[in-house]
């Protein structure tokens, strides 16, 4: 199929992507979404470059409460105290070379040392690699969730790979009036993130 | 590209000297070790090739078991997940070979450097950018329809330096037809030191369907650099070279143009 000379909006379109406007204007609404919840993301822009819009929330996680910390302590060599908080940041950035949004996170200690991806690994619910199993499951999560160079900062940042993102949007377009919230619910979890249902609601 | 083979063949056989030294905070033996030299393939990256140096540094230092090990050049970091080439041509001053690099196993600084604590770790940062220039080049991305063994067979074939292994499949990526002979962008990154890399959206002709040259190319992502020296796989390109050629030729193994702009 030949579709020389299209602009990036209209290919976007075509191929089932979110081009940059679509992305902002999710954004946008997202963060009126939060502020009328009492949800906070903070939005950091880039005068220069439009696609450089990230919003970032804070979050603490007390070990021991929920699903995800039961395995935390296998992996972790010292003694765990399950009172520890672990202090996560989450940014949500446009991919651009996959023209969708993407889910980035830091996890650290009360010392400031960070999570190791191996303690990640073993929070990612079975349910995201259940169709795998023994080395196929490690292989998928190699490429569901590994560290990256922050594509803005420049800095280590764990990711949720975008590979797959822009099909699971085009899903979800078909039955959700908010695919940005349907896709930041469907995904965060899975990572720790919590989005309360207030949210939805408001919506 | 056919004509061009024999560049791909070069590049892909390109090496660098690179003399090993322990880290003074490292040594735990009365005696300082000796260095350990290499000549490590620019087109692989550093975790995958330092068993060697690992196990020479091992009765010096009581560190090294199951530590990973992080390297500097002059007190900077290197980003191991960068090939091996990209380093060197950005840290090596070209009047002094072999190229120092320093040994560390403790204080991994983890605020600068992203873990690649197994091959398994290295396999799947450099599939994902293998992913990523796959998106940039290819409407129809090619890297998610192929099946898992040709997957592994480009992983393999860069791991165990096989370049005909490697091609077989790569040579898929780089394809382009005679109806429609340009990618749809130009995976590129611009390496500059001290600077974090730029990536923008370029594609390889200009709104007139002229070919785009390395000079536009450069000249749109960093307009303010004049006195400077451009090097690709180590090599000063011609800056009148078009950047779909460059793309096809001179990329690194995870289909990324690596571009190093260094002052002169």
């Amino acid at each position: 199929m030949m579709l020389r000379g299209l602009e990036p909006d209209s290919e976007a379109l075509l191929w089932k992507m979110v081009s940059v406007g679509e992305y902002r204007d999710a954004i946008h609404s997202f963060l009126k979404l939060c502020s009328g919840a009492g949800e906070e993301w903070t939005p950091f822009e880039d005068d220069m470059d439009e696609t450089r819009l990230m919003i970032v929330k804070k979050q603490i996680i007390v070990v021991g409460e929920g699903s995800a910390v039961e395995t935390y302590d296998d992996v972790n060599s010292s003694p765990v105290d399950t009172n520890i908080p672990l202090y996560f940041e989450y940014h949500v950035i446009y991919n651009q070379p996959f023209s969708v949004p993407q889910l980035l996170f830091t996890a650290t200690r009360p010392d400031e040392s960070l999570v190791p991806l191996s303690a990640l690994h073993e929070w990612v619910p079975q349910s995201l690699i259940s169709s795998h199993s023994g080395d196929q499951g490690k292989q998928y999560l190699w490429e569901t969730l590994t560290q990256i160079e922050h594509p803005i900062l420049h800095r280590p940042i764990y990711a949720l790979h975008p590979c797959q993102t822009s099909s699971f949007i085009t899903q979800i377009r078909k039955f959700s009036k908010n695919w940005f919230l349907s896709w930041l619910t469907s995904i965060g979890p899975a990572v720790g993130l919590k989005i309360p249902l207030s949210l939805a609601k408001a919506h | 590209m056919s004509e061009d083979r024999e560049i791909l063949r070069e590049l892909w056989n390109g090496q660098v000297p690179v003399h090993f030294v322990l880290s003074s905070e490292e040594i735990t033996t009365v005696e300082t070790p000796q260095p350990y030299f290499a000549l490590v393939p620019r087109q692989t990256y550093f975790p995958l090739c330092l068993e060697k140096v690992n196990r020479h540094f091992l009765k010096s230092t009581s560190h090294a078991a199951n530590a990973e090990v992080w390297l500097d050049w002059e007190g900077t970091p290197l980003r191991l997940h960068y090939p091996v080439g990209v380093l060197f041509d950005m840290y090596a001053n070209e009047g002094i070979l072999p190229w120092t690099v320093t040994v560390h196993y403790t204080n991994f600084p983890e605020s600068e450097l992203i873990h690649l604590p197994s091959r398994d770790a290295v396999e799947a940062h450099f599939m994902f950018t293998l992913k990523e220039a796959d998106s940039l080049k290819h409407k129809n991305t090619l890297v998610s329809n192929m099946q898992k063994k040709d997957h592994k067979q480009l992983w393999t074939g860069l791991l165990n330096d096989r370049y005909d292994q490697f091609w077989a499949i790569n040579r898929k990526l780089m394809e382009t037809s005679t109806e429609n002979p340009f990618f749809r962008y130009i995976p590129f990154r611009i390496y500059q030191p001290d600077k974090p890399f730029i990536q923008t959206l370029v594609r390889p002709v200009d709104e007139e369907g002229r070919r785009l040259t390395l000079e536009q190319l450069l000249k749109r992502t960093l307009p303010d650099a004049s006195d400077r020296t451009v090097k690709i796989q180590g090599i000063r390109v011609p800056e009148q070279t078009p950047i779909q050629w460059l793309s096809e030729h001179f990329s690194h193994p995870d289909n990324f143009l690596h571009i190093c702009v260094l002052d002169k």
